[in-house]
């Protein structure tokens, strides 16, 4: 399959700086996005997985530009799409921003609360105007009843809906001006189990229906096995292992992803779980262990690890894996 | 055996200025010596109202209104103010949900746990750290000295979480109260936790109250369990039948609906997940008869009218559904 969206090389470093009484002074790097490659198909559901803190959502938004990534390319529809964005043609940054949607995290912080719903779905009309003003209220009617909701919601506040409610709003909004792909940030972590499976079946049919291709960010890796295709884990700013779903979570090669998938408890009480206990928290993004970022904790480290890191290498059918020693 | 804590009927209520809402309105638990009893639901269930309650430390406008519960054969709503702050912290120890939140950030994590402790035990400033120390160092804190002189800031979650975790051992209590002890950590760190939670309680002779919204959580944890909805119980019975033979509808549901990391979906067919259409209700106008009914498959016109009766359909496992044998008294 060709790839929809390709992601070469992106790094994202923050400085850390100290001040002092005559200005300030670099004092180190956070590498929150570490040399990160992959490409989505279209179609497909890429799942980024990982802990906080390992650049999961860093990667996504800087895909997006909407932080200015430090280097590296996105390609989409034949262009490196950060170049576009970094540009002055803001004619052509829009083009790509219709390809390429962002749904956020937390449905209480992305609504305007001053808006109507009608307001805030308006306003991806306004800006790109794909669509002659007088189709706007038919469109944003349609949008609503596509996501389970009813046209009259228009004119409601985002405090009278509930939090389910809140992210169909989000997903209306990602969904109007027409996008091939959406980044979805966490979109069910601020709900309750009953409302979560609701949401999860949404994105699951949408996908289906209009031909979408998802980047799908989270910790949860429950609803992770439910929605992706492929899963990418994320440790310390770089992907360790990436491989299809039932290949990752039936049998994981890096060290870390079988210590991330043993910690999820199974709600089955009779379910013999070997459980890997890793040592330990997660060092600095600041300062990332020589040779294997994940050598400090890791179960099964050789003295190589310590001085090598290991590269991103085909392990089988569709999997990458960066390992000196896979289980 | 004989219960260490009973709680029946317990009724609290929430007094807001435009009107009452009975947050908690018939919740029933109890605990055994040892045992960890899981006490599940989802936001607004009341499940950290009940627990909460148990210590008598329900925020106001909120106000315990009616039920009984029973500690070590005492009343608890009969003792008196300063018989009950005896028993906070010493008889029965609360983990709070948030680590960040629930140490002072002015005083070092020494200053905090050795006042706990002299307050109780009325021991030397000198014995109490030593205490201290030799708890944090069971709670799996390397150097404890180094840690009790440190600033709750300087501490990551999960290590904040080993403190809390210690200062509720401080006077090795009979009973732990555990409000999700886990939400705000990375699933590595939550595994780490569950385990020193678990080895404690097996090691101290403890019992604890697991309160939390995750199935998976207290599959791995839980003896016993109680499910509650809309701030009343729906079903208790041991962990093994709850999770294979679940009768009341709305705990199939929850088992149902939640997406699961041992099962393979058909991602070319797409999966679809089992739901509970409507959401949770507004417990200022909370529905009459079972609370459930409105978004239970099973309902019937007797479900909005009548108010399911906790009913025993087997030794030990107790279900509130009118479908399943319960009683039912008018609303």
């Amino acid at each position: 399959m060709t790839p929809l969206v390709r992601v070469e090389h992106l790094v994202k470093r923050y400085p850390v700086r100290k001040r002092g009484i005559l200005g300030g002074r670099t004092v180190g790097q956070i590498k929150a996005v570490d040399d990160v490659s992959f490409s989505v198909a279209a179609g497909e559901a890429l799942a980024l997985v990982g802990e906080s803190g390992c650049g999961k959502t860093t990667t996504a938004r800087s895909m997006l530009h909407l932080v200015a990534a430090t280097s590296g390319e996105v390609w989409f529809d034949g262009k490196d799409v950060l170049s576009v964005f970094r540009g002055n043609d803001r004619a052509a940054a829009l083009r790509v921003r219709r390809g390429l949607q962002y749904m956020f995290q937390d449905p209480y912080l992305s609504l305007n609360p001053r808006w109507t719903i009608g307001q805030t779905l308006r306003e991806p009309f306004r800006v790109h105007r794909h669509v002659p003003e007088a189709d706007w209220d038919d469109r944003i009617a349609a949008l609503l009843e596509r996501v389970g909701l009813e046209p009259a919601h228009a004119w409601r506040y985002p405090h009278e809906f509930s939090g389910g409610q809140r992210q169909r709003v989000g997903v209306a909004r990602a969904l109007a001006v027409e996008p091939q792909f959406l980044v979805l940030d966490e979109p069910v972590s601020s709900l309750d189990v009953s409302v979560r499976a609701q949401i999860l079946n949404l994105l699951v049919e949408l996908r289906a229906a209009l031909g979408l291709t998802y980047l799908y960010i989270s910790h949860d890796l429950a609803s992770v096995r439910f929605i992706a295709h492929r899963v990418a884990v994320m440790y310390l700013g770089a992907i360790v292992e990436m491989a299809p779903s039932e290949m990752l979570f039936r049998h994981p090669l890096h060290h870390y992803t079988h210590a991330l998938l043993s910690a999820v408890p199974v709600p089955d009480p009779d379910a013999r779980q070997t459980h890997v206990a890793l040592r330990g928290e997660p060092p600095s993004a600041m300062n990332i262990p020589a040779g294997c970022r994940f050598h400090t904790r890791c179960p099964a480290a050789l003295p190589q690890c310590q001085t090598t890191p290991p590269a991103l290498t085909p392990s089988g059918a569709g999997r990458l894996v960066a390992c000196h020693n896979p289980r | 055996m004989s219960d260490l804590l009973t709680v029946d009927g317990l009724r609290v209520h929430f007094f807001a200025r435009s009107g009452i809402a009975p947050v908690v309105d018939g919740i029933d638990f109890a605990i055994r010596p040892r045992e960890t009893l899981g006490l599940v639901g989802e936001s607004g269930s009341g499940k950290t109202m009940a627990s909460l309650a148990v210590l008598r430390l329900v925020p106001p406008p909120a106000r315990i209104v009616g039920g009984s519960m029973r500690f070590q054969d005492r009343d608890l709503l009969a003792l008196d103010d300063a018989a009950m702050r005896g028993l906070r912290g010493k008889s029965i120890a609360m983990i709070f949900q948030n680590p960040a939140y629930s140490l002072n950030p002015i005083l070092t994590v020494g200053d905090q746990l050795i006042e706990i402790l002299r307050w109780h035990e009325g021991i030397s400033r000198a014995a109490a750290r030593d205490r201290v120390a030799e708890l944090l160092r069971l709670v799996g804190i390397a150097d404890p000295l180094h840690r009790l002189r440190q600033f709750p800031h300087e501490l990551s979650g999960g290590m904040k979480q080993r403190i809390c975790i210690g200062r509720a051992l401080l006077c090795n209590p009979a009973l732990i109260l555990a409000d999700e002890p886990t939400t705000n950590l990375d699933v590595t760190i939550q595994a780490q936790i569950l385990d020193l939670l678990e080895e404690l309680r097996e090691r101290l002779h403890m019992a604890m109250l697991l309160v939390s919204h995750d199935m998976g959580l207290v599959a791995r944890m839980a003896h016993r369990i109680t499910v509650v909805y809309a701030g009343r119980t729906c079903e208790t019975a041991d962990a093994r039948s709850i999770f294979h033979a679940p009768l009341h509808p709305y705990t199939r549901a929850l088992l149902d609906s939640a997406p699961r990391v041992d099962y393979d979906y058909e991602h070319e067919v797409h999966p679809v997940l089992k739901t509970i259409g409507g959401r949770i209700p507004n417990l200022a106008e909370p529905p009459g008869g079972c609370r459930f009914h409105p978004r239970c498959p099973e309902a019937t016109a007797e479900c909005a009218q009548l108010r399911p009766e906790p009913f025993q359909v087997a030794p030990g496992h107790i279900v509130s559904c009118l479908k399943r044998g319960s009683h039912g008294l008018p609303t």
